[in-house]
């Protein structure tokens, strides 16, 4: 799968590697049980330190995306998928929602940063 | 296209003509050196496994031959400074006139020189020696890769991603060959049968050697049993997962066109890793694959499920590299 990382964002380069990965999961980019890039080749091919890396592959892990096999690497999750389709649809019913009454994105970010801080 | 690749072209298609009149050569430089030796009739047919049914006299057998050589010669030639054919069509022609070519020179020298050593034409059995005209054939393969290749069209067929300027791409794919798998579980079996009895009878020195080709074999197909390939500021690299061997490496800068395509196993070699003159290839399946043609004009393809991916990041990272030096020297006059 295609990772892009943008060193000016104000999103960390480890969550922004680990959003790429939620996406291909969700779209079927990443088949559960699909081996993930090591972290040293990962971080060598996007030019950032190998620790980013496997930060992002902690969140990962954290949030049951993928798990970590000792001395084999990275894999997703075979039950991966239906989390995130299911994160996904809640956040589709979200858009739909806030447009109906009159919400613009930014005020839907803004909305769910608050949430988060909460 | 730049003056030194026009060049180039151009001396492939004069040495694929000169390769084409080669045959010819063969048979006058074969009658001129046999010319004293020769008898007057020499054998020209047979129609089975016994001695020749008709002969020929030397002249009109030489006149034959001449003519199945040098008709292609003149065709090749011809062919080549032709203006308006296309590079595939050229090489095919050119296949075609070096079998028919090769096919010439060999029946005058299997008649010529079967004919001298046995001396009466009627008593000349062709026998194994027809393998010789069936080898020749494969003359047409000469000319085939010495023309110069079908060239692609950057501009038709890449696509581009677009990225902020302060962003870094990469793709990564592990791919599974299920086929060398398979060849290393029956290579596996193989060797067990053919060494295993003499390795639990403790015998195992005494075949070394073949035990030895035969591991080597089994990690080198098994090599290829995941691959990964990696597309990013560095170029396209192809590194078994299993082992961690690099077993391709492609420059950024090296590459001169990268584009998907339908790969046909046929076009390739066949399945698996193929290696020809100019080209080699992992090919796991009929389907879609990541073609590189080089700046040396070699190329490279493997079977991949989404092709379009890594082609249009490694056309888009190799232009941005291409344009930093012109930015530099912009910045720096």
């Amino acid at each position: 799968m295609l990772f892009v990382v943008d060193a000016s964002s104000s999103v960390s380069l480890a969550e922004q590697i680990a959003v790429q990965v939620r996406s291909g999961v969700v779209s079927g980019d990443l088949k559960p049980g699909e081996r993930l890039p090591p972290a040293r080749d990962l971080a060598k091919s996007l030019r950032v330190n190998m620790h980013t890396v496997l930060r992002a592959y902690a969140e990962l892990r954290n949030d049951e995306v993928i798990e970590m096999r000792q001395g084999r690497g990275a894999f997703v999750r075979k039950d991966a998928g239906a989390g995130l389709i299911h994160v996904t649809e809640l956040a589709a019913q979200l858009m739909h929602e806030a447009r109906k009454l009159g919400l613009t994105q930014s005020d839907i970010v803004r909305l769910i940063q608050r949430g988060g801080i909460r | 296209m730049s003056n030194k690749r026009v060049s180039a072209e151009i001396v492939r298609r004069v040495l694929a003509a000169a390769s084409l009149c080669v045959p010819v050569l063969v048979v006058i430089i074969s009658w001129w050196v046999w010319r004293d030796s020769l008898p007057a009739e020499l054998a020209s047919h047979w129609s089975g496994a016994g001695p020749a049914d008709d002969a020929m006299s030397v002249g009109a057998l030489l006149a034959l031959n001449l003519g199945m050589t040098g008709v292609p010669a003149v065709a090749g030639v011809t062919i080549s400074v032709w203006p308006g054919i296309s590079a595939r069509a050229r090489r095919g022609a050119y296949f075609f006139l070096g079998v028919f070519g090769g096919m010439g020179a060999a029946t005058w020298l299997l008649s010529a020189g079967l004919t001298m050593q046995v001396g009466d034409p009627y008593e000349v059995v062709l026998g194994a020696w027809v393998i010789v005209s069936f080898v020749a054939a494969g003359y047409g393969i000469i000319p085939f890769l010495i023309a110069p290749r079908p060239r692609l069209k950057a501009t038709d067929v890449e696509k581009r991603i677009d990225f902020a300027p302060s962003a870094v791409g990469a793709w990564s794919q592990t791919i599974t060959g299920n086929m060398f798998l398979w060849v290393a579980i029956g290579l596996i079996i193989l060797g067990s049968v053919i060494y295993g009895p003499a390795v639990i009878a403790g015998r195992a020195l005494d075949q070394i050697v073949g035990i030895v080709v035969m591991a080597v074999a089994i990690v080198l197909v098994a090599s290829f049993v995941r691959l990964r390939v990696t597309a990013d500021w560095r170029g396209l690299r192809v590194v078994s997962a299993i082992f961690r061997i690099p077993l391709k490496r492609i420059r950024l800068d090296a590459i001169d066109v990268v584009e998907a395509a339908e790969l046909r196993p046929a076009e390739w070699g066949g399945w698996g890793y193929r290696i020809m003159p100019g080209r080699s290839a992992v090919i796991l399946r009929k389907g879609p694959g990541l073609i590189v043609t080089t700046k040396r004009e070699k190329q490279f393809a493997i079977s991949l499920d989404d092709p379009e991916t890594p082609a249009a990041l490694l056309a888009t990272l190799r232009d941005d590299n291409a344009a930093v030096p012109e930015m530099k020297r912009e910045s720096n006059p």
